[in-house]
This record gives C-alpha cells, sequence and structure tokens, in this order.
C-alpha cells in the first residue's frame, strides 16, 4: 500500500529529528584511538583499581586477541575497526565531588536537555539515580537513606575500591570473559557502570535508576554493571539510555550481571533510545550488549523489561540461568525499528533447577526500510525437572520495504518440560484503522493506539516513569510510519 | 569458519568431471559446483545451519570410499521402480509398466532436447542464490541420475510411481532424481530411501511443478539403524500449483534432510507434514524452507517429532515471505513428544518476512504425554504399555491423513504401527 497517497503529511512526520541531538562541549580527558595492553593499565591506573582486576582485565584481552567477531546474527554492517576506537573518555574537574553544587553546570543542563531526574526532579520521581556522563559516574543521589537500609549503589569504579572483595566475588561469574567476542572486549575495557548489592532480607527502599550517555565523539562506551541479591532481597532497577546526534558509528559493548540467591528477586528494566542514525542509515549507535541473570538460588526471580527504540544496530540478549529450584525468569521486550535500523534481539532461558518457569514476551515493530529480528533459545536441560516456558513473540511490520524475523531456538532434554512457542506477524489491520479512524481518531492517533495496544503486554511491566517515557518514545518513532 | 575441501574430495570430483562420456553435457555444471565447493567447503557444527548436526563421521566415512570408486558397479541398483506387485525392478526393466504420460530416463541416455530442463533443475538454487553444499557435492561426483516427466493430465486417479533409492555400502552414494511435472498435469510420487545395513547416501530431488500441475509427494525413509543419509529436495511450484508432501522419518543413523519448497507463482499452494520417530541412538534433523516468492501464496506446515532413548529430534522450519508476495497466508507447526530424559528435541521455527501485506503464524511444542489422557486410557482397561502406545499413534497419525490414496495411507499406518511396537518392546 502507498502510504504517501493514503496519508498525506506522512514523511513530514516520518522524517521528524532526533531530539536529544546536541552535544556538550566539555574537556574531556580521552586517550588516543587504539586498543592494547598499555591502554588498560592506562584504564585500571586512572580508576585506581585493585590489582586482580587489572590482572583480570588483561586476560581478557589476550583471550579477546584471539576471538573472531560473531557473525550469525541477521545484522549487516561495515567491519568495525577496533584500532579506531579510544577507549577512554571522562570528563575533567571531577574529583572530589561533594554535591551537585560542585558539578559543572553544563552537564546539568545536558541531563535537563534530557529530562534526567537529577536534583529538584530526582526529589519529585522518588527516583535515585547514578547519573554516567561518558564513562565516569558524575554523581550520585539518595545515597543516605540507602545507606540506611544497607543497600550499596555506586559507580562500579568506587565499588571496586571500596568493596573489592564483593567485586571480587561476583565480577564475571555470570558473563565469564571468554563468553563472547563483545563480553571479552568489554572485560578488557570497560570503564565505568554501575554496582547494586542489596543485603540479605532487604527490600530496596526505591526504585534505583542510571542514565547512561555516549558524548565524546569517536569514544566507545564500555560499561559493566554488576548487581547482587543477597537472600529474600528485592530490587528494581532501572536503565535509560539517549545520546547526541554523531555523524559517525559508536559503538556499545557493555555486560550486565545480575545475580540473585535464594528468594530474591531483581527486576531489570531498561529504555534504550540511543541515536538511530538518520533516514539514510548515516551514523548512529553500534549497541553490542550482553545481559545475563543468575537464579542462583531456589525460588529466585528474574525479570527483564526492555524497550528498544534507538541505536542502528542492537544486537542484545537479557538471559536467565534458571539454576536454583522453582526460579523464575522473565522477559518482555518491545523493539522498534524505523528508516535503516536493524534490531536483533531476545533472550535466553537455560533451565537447569527443578520447576523452574519462564515466560517471553516479544513484540518488534518495523517500519521503513528497517530489519527486526527475534531470536531466543529455550533450552531445557536433563535435570530440569517440570520446567515450563511459554513464549509469545509477535511482530509488526509497517510499510512493505520492512522486514521481521523470528529465530526460536528450542533445546529440550526433559520429558516433563512443557515448553511452548507461538509467533504471529501482520501489519495493522485496515479494518483496525478504518474503525478508529471512523470514531474520530486522526490516522496517526489511531496507529499510536493500535501499537500502544499492540505493546501492552510489556509496558505493563515496567515502572510508572518509564511506561510513559516508552510510550511517548514509540510514538515519537513510529509517528505516520503506517498508511 | 568452513572447512577447507580435503585433497580427497577435490581429486575425486577433478577425476569424476570427465570420467563418464555420456554425461559430458554435465562438466560446465560440475566445474561451478567444484568451485563453490571450494569456496564454501563441506557442512561443519561451526555453521548455523549444522549446529545440531555433525556429518564429521560421516564426510570421514565417505571420504575413505572415495580411493576406488567403482562408476560401472551400483548405479543401476541407486533407483528401483516398486512396481503393483511389490517387484522391485530397474527402471529399464520396468520401461512398460509405466503409467501412461509418465516418462523415467536415465541422465546417461536423456536425449539432448531434454538436457536443457535437466540442466535447470540440476543447478537448482538455495534461498542464498547458490546450490547447497551437498547438491553442488552430489552433482560433482554423480555418476548417474534419473530424469522422471510427468505428462498426464487425464481426470480421475493422478498416475502414481513408486521409487526406491538406495545407498551404498562403499563410499557415498550420490544419487540424483530430476522431476518434471507439467503445467497442468497430476502426479502422486512415492519415494523410499532403503538398503542394507551400514549404507550411505547423500540424495538430491529437485521437482518443478508446472503452472496448474498437482504432485501427491510421499517420502519414506526407513533405513537400518546403522545408514547415514543426507538429503536435499527442493520443489518449486509455478502459478496454482499444489504440492501436498508428506515426509516421515523412521529409522537411520543420521540423517539430515533440506527440504526447500519455492512457490514462484501466484496462487501456488503448499501442504507439508512430516513426522519423525528418534530411538536408540538415532539422530534425525529436519531442516525445511518454504519461500514465497509470489503474491497470493500459501503454505501450511507442521511437523511431528518423538524422541525416545538416546534419541535426537532436530526441526528447523523457515518460512520466508519475500518483497512483492502480498497476501501470503503462511503457517508452521512443530509438535514434539519428548519420553525419556535422555532423548532430546532441538526445533526452530523460523518466520524472515520481507512485505507488510502478510499472514503468517508459527508456532511449537515440546511436552510429554499428557497424564490425564493416559489416565483415562487406563481406567477404560488399558494397560500402561498400550495406553501409552494408543496416545503416541494418535499423536503421529495425524500426518498421514493426507496421504492419497486411502489404502496407501493404511498401508504406512500399518508400518508405523509395526516400528511403535518395536520400539516399546525395545523400551520394555
Amino acid at each position: 500500500m502507498d502510504s504517501k497517497v493514503q496519508n498525506p503529511g506522512l514523511d513530514e512526520l516520518v522524517s521528524r529529528r532526533y531530539q536529544h541531538g546536541f552535544v556538550t562541549d566539555i574537556e574531556s580527558d580521552t586517550v588516543a584511538p587504539g586498543h592494547s595492553e598499555d591502554v588498560i593499565r592506562f584504564i585500571s591506573r586512572k580508576k585506581e583499581e585493585p590489582e586482580f582486576l587489572l590482572e583480570w582485565r588483561l586476560k581478557a584481552y589476550r583471550h579477546w586477541l584471539t576471538m573472531r567477531e560473531p557473525e550469525w546474527a541477521r545484522l549487516h554492517y561495515p567491519p568495525i575497526d577496533y584500532q579506531d576506537i579510544s577507549y577512554y573518555s571522562a570528563p575533567k574537574k571531577t574529583p572530589g565531588l561533594k554535591s551537585l553544587d560542585e558539578v559543572d553546570p553544563k552537564l546539568l543542563a545536558t541531563y535537563e536537555k534530557l529530562g534526567v531526574p537529577l536534583h529538584e526532579r530526582a526529589r519529585l520521581a522518588g527516583v535515585a539515580v547514578d547519573a554516567v556522563f561518558d564513562s565516569v559516574s558524575v554523581t550520585t543521589t539518595f545515597r543516605d537513606k540507602l545507606a540506611a537500609a544497607g543497600v550499596i549503589f555506586c559507580s562500579f569504579s568506587e565499588a571496586a575500591r571500596e568493596h573489592p572483595e564483593l567485586v571480587r566475588q561476583y565480577l564475571g561469574t555470570v558473563v565469564p570473559y571468554r563468553d563472547n567476542y563483545f563480553a571479552a572486549l568489554n572485560s578488557a575495557m570497560f570503564t565505568d557502570g554501575s554496582f547494586v548489592y542489596i543485603p540479605k532480607g532487604v527490600r530496596c527502599p526505591m526504585e534505583l535508576s542510571t542514565y547512561f550517555r555516549i558524548n565524546q565523539a569517536k569514544t566507545g562506551q564500555f560499561e559493566r554493571t554488576l548487581i547482587i541479591a543477597e537472600e529474600g532481597s528485592h530490587v528494581s532497577y532501572l536503565e535509560g539510555c539517549t545520546a547526541p546526534q554523531r555523524d559517525e558509528n559508536q559503538l556499545h559493548a557493555a555486560v550486565v550481571e545480575l545475580v540473585a540467591l535464594k528468594d530474591a528477586t531483581i527486576k531489570y528494566s531498561t529504555v534504550q533510545n540511543w541515536y538511530p542514525g538518520d533516514e539514510n542509515g548515516v551514523g548512529g549507535i553500534y549497541n553490542f550488549v550482553t545481559k545475563r541473570g543468575d537464579c542462583r538460588g531456589a525460588n529466585s526471580k528474574i525479570s527483564w523489561t526492555q524497550v528498544e527504540a534507538g541505536s542502528a544496530i542492537t544486537w542484545k540478549y537479557p538471559s536467565c540461568i534458571l539454576r536454583g529450584e522453582n526460579s523464575v525468569g522473565e522477559f518482555y521486550s518491545v523493539a522498534v525499528t524505523n528508516n535503516l535500523q536493524q534490531a536483533d534481539t531476545g533472550t535466553k532461558m537455560i533451565h537447569i533447577g527443578r520447576n523452574t518457569r519462564s515466560t517471553i514476551v516479544s513484540k518488534g515493530i518495523a517500519a521503513g526500510r528497517s530489519q527486526s529480528s527475534y531470536r531466543g533459545l529455550v533450552k531445557v536441560l536433563p535435570t530440569a525437572e517440570g520446567a515450563r516456558n511459554f513464549t509469545q513473540c509477535d511482530s509488526l511490520l509497517m510499510g512493505s520495504h520492512s522486514a521481521a524475523h523470528t529465530f526460536p531456538y528450542m533445546e529440550i532434554r526433559h520429558p516433563g518440560a512443557i515448553v511452548e512457542h507461538e509467533a504471529t506477524t501482520s501489519k495493522i489491520g485496515d479494518d483496525q484503522l478504518f474503525y478508529c479512524r471512523q470514531r474520530g481518531l486522526s490516522q496517526e492517533d489511531a496507529v499510536n493506539l493500535i501499537v500502544n495496544g499492540f505493546c501492552k503486554q510489556v509496558f505493563r511491566e515496567l515502572p510508572m516513569e518509564f511506561a510513559v517515557e516508552a510510550q511517548n518514545l514509540l510514538n515519537v518513532s513510529l509517528e505516520g510510519a503506517v498508511g | 569458519m568452513n572447512t577447507v575441501l580435503s585433497p580427497a574430495w577435490r581429486d575425486a570430483c577433478q577425476r569424476n568431471r570427465d570420467a563418464i562420456p555420456q554425461l559430458t553435457w554435465l562438466t560446465g555444471l560440475r566445474d561451478s559446483a567444484l568451485s563453490l565447493l571450494s569456496s564454501r567447503g563441506l557442512p561443519d557444527s561451526g555453521q548455523e545451519d549444522w549446529r545440531y548436526t555433525n556429518l564429521a563421521d560421516y564426510l570421514q566415512r565417505g571420504a575413505a570410499g572415495l580411493i576406488d570408486p567403482d562408476h560401472a558397479n551400483d548405479s543401476a541398483a541407486q533407483l528401483q521402480l516398486i512396481l503393483d506387485d511389490g517387484r522391485a525392478v530397474s527402471p529399464v526393466a520396468g520401461a512398460h509398466a509405466l503409467p501412461a504420460g509418465i516418462e523415467l530416463y536415465s541422465l546417461r541416455e536423456l536425449g539432448s532436447e531434454l538436457r536443457d530442463h535437466a540442466a535447470s533443475l540440476l543447478a537448482g538454487k538455495d534461498r542464498e542464490g547458490e546450490p547447497p553444499a551437498l547438491a553442488a557435492l552430489n552433482l560433482a561426483l554423480l555418476s548417474d541420475g534419473w530424469y522422471l516427466r510427468s505428462t498426464s493430465t487425464a481426470t480421475g486417479t493422478p498416475p502414481a510411481l513408486h521409487l526406491r533409492l538406495a545407498g551404498s555400502r562403499a563410499g557415498i552414494a550420490q544419487l540424483r532424481l530430476l522431476v518434471d511435472v507439467a503445467p497442468g498435469s497430476r502426479l502422486n510420487l512415492r519415494i523410499e530411501h532403503q538398503g542394507p545395513a551400514g549404507t550411505l547416501a547423500n540424495a538430491v530431488t529437485q521437482i518443478r511443478c508446472g503452472a496448474g500441475s498437482h504432485l501427491d509427494l510421499l517420502r519414506i525413509q526407513d533405513l537400518p539403524a546403522d545408514s547415514l543419509l543426507t538429503e536435499t529436495t527442493q520443489i518449486e511450484l509455478d502459478a496454482d500449483a499444489t504440492l501436498a508432501a508428506t515426509s516421515l522419518d523412521f529409522g537411520g543413523q543420521l540423517v539430515r534432510q533440506d527440504l526447500s519448497i519455492a512457490l514462484s507463482g501466484p496462487g501456488a499452494k503448499a501442504n507439508i507434514h512430516g513426522a519423525f520417530l528418534v530411538d536408540g541412538r538415532r539422530h534425525v534433523d529436519n531442516h525445511t524452507t518454504v519461500e514465497h516468492r509470489a503474491p497470493d501464496t500459501s503454505s501450511r506446515e507442521i511437523f511431528h517429532g518423538l524422541a525416545a532413548g538416546h534419541g535426537r529430534g532436530v526441526f528447523n522450519g523457515r518460512i520466508i515471505v519475500r518483497p512483492g508476495a502480498v497476501r501470503t497466508a503462511s503457517a508452521l507447526n512443530s509438535r514434539n513428544l519428548l519420553l525419556e530424559k535422555t532423548a532430546e528435541i532441538d526445533t526452530k521455527p523460523e518466520l524472515e518476512i520481507y512485505t507488510d501485506d502478510v499472514r503468517c503464524s508459527h508456532g511449537a511444542t515440546t511436552g510429554q504425554l499428557d497424564a490425564n489422557a493416559l489416565f483415562y486410557l487406563r481406567s477404560r482397561g488399558l494397560g500402561p504399555a498400550e495406553a501409552r502406545q494408543a496416545l503416541i499413534t494418535a499423536f503421529l497419525h495425524a500426518t498421514l491423513a493426507q496421504i492419497v490414496p486411502e489404502d496407501l495411507s493404511m498401508q504406512v499406518a500399518a508400518r508405523l504401527q509395526a516400528r511403535l511396537a518395536a520400539m516399546s518392546k525395545a523400551a520394555s
């Protein structure tokens, strides 16, 4: 169907510029592009890291050098020159920040534009924010309240300095440095990230939130996040991202590790809105992320919710290792692609323990000339008596040049397991559109309504403030993309 | 990640290039097959399409058999015609028994006027636009093959043909069958893989269904437990052609079937049913691709898998909807029963959709026998083994429903029953 004929003004809506495209002009302390052991030593020294961490980075680096970049994903991009990337960039004048007043006002203005609920807004929103600006944690709020509950929420570098025993005990136990090409690169080069520790029996008193930003031109961002939930604890963690407009592709290879011990629950929500490139596919972030949670204890639960709207390339499979008896893994995802974006995303549910359960709900929306793939693995080992999985992945296509793919892998080795998978692919029904139009809705409102309905199952899982942001994001990304 | 084509294979391909004077018309095709093999190599488990099936042993045994290929030897025994009375005869001896409107030629004897038809089938490409590696290997090494043509447009029951393909115990037999179903014609084709213990075969079947034609295809693989088979089947349907295909795997040690169906003409339809049964240490891997290339095409595919003992069943079903194939309707289902902890099912129903005006769905389930259903049957007086077998039979019988004519369907059902009984006996 030719959308232009049916829907005048469409082009204008589709070609809406990226709203968060700006560059903050702050001096940065950036190392020359290229990777080497010296660069790693430089990063480690800069971060005042303990010796074991440097050793671990170097092991990861040496292993990475022997690895090949994976090719199995349905993604097409020019080869990445890893020697052309600067692996460290930090805003200057950061040491010894005591309060928000000491932060460079330009930085604060940047957050303002992004809508980060720091400062007054943080209090109103009731969110503690550990904002990461080009790899260095600038400021942390609500620390007192969290400290009173015994919760540790700080930048990864800080954790490495102040809680080395915890970092040493858990780092790399969920995503080993040998895991995959991008995880190995991250293990060697990571510059910062977040660290969360919830002690035994504690329910974290607030939603924890981090905004990541990529700012300095030609710098890759290698975040490392580690969340540990001790026995009987509970935490909800939010991660949101926006990035300024760039013409050169930027590489992002993050690693997130979650550890849930007995009876613990971790809820991890993401809204990803990095620069997707322009309508001709120029620029945009390459997002290669390894996220994995380990349900180590009985009755533990890890829930991933993601709204992926940005990035030129998304390669991301938040996973759960269901080791503990009765442990639960969940994955709720909305992936939206437009123009020339490509997303290959999904999850892995590895059932090891008895009576482990997992739910996968994935909604892919592809508009323009974009490609959206769901790739998920459900693996049931012979030990997983009574394992149960339900997977639903639906794709919505907008425009005859978009493409949606589904690759669900199911490897079942226990007869008691019940594994179900369902998938559908379709476009927005003309009858649905007609009905909405006939009730007086404009074309774009009708599309928004239908798309939001399509994604509702996932949005419902997001914390309130994120759900609102996610809906807005979706509307901006897709307005008028259907005719 | 490909394994480089080893010198043994390369030399064999080169030796075979001009070895058969009657097949020199294939030389150009053989050269491109060899160059493709040289660049892509043979399958290995590092490749995404081969992650569950390791051909190392098969290829090693095959390479050992390359030392002294004897072309005159068994090419006649590779394909046999099964007559109505059950006798197996060579296609030459059985020529008089072929139904009206059906012709069957050896590639060596193929008249020059039919060679173009055969050559275009032989060069069949996969979804990536190249012949699959195993089909290329077959082309480079084949010593003969068969070309079957159906031109029968008679109404009533379509003409039926029953063929038997047999592997070899010395090296991998390269089997090739080309089928041309002429526009408007109909054919009921039954292909069985059989052979003595320890046979190896690499079969390639390429079928073109002309506009408005109809093909009923039944494939039965019932090889002895220590046989290894790789099979590539490519079927292309022109406008308004219909295909009803049934694929059954009862035997074999390691079996891999790549079944690709291209709906190239508007209005083409395909109905695909499959069942596989793996017990002992059998490994059966079915990879299917249904490619919608034209508007208003439809496909329905359902595979039933049963794994017991140390068996491993793999199913990978792929639906591709190409740009422009609007108003496509497509459904894919994979249903699996896992009877024991030592067995494994790996299933992956894929969708690749490149246009928006489509209705596509797929589903997959893996589970065990329903405890309630078992209890019900037991309460009606059936023993545990009988109750299990009744449910398993019901599970697999859905596949047999579309086999025509009905007496053939009954005959296959009886064989399945015997096979299940043997399985249950082995288990108890």
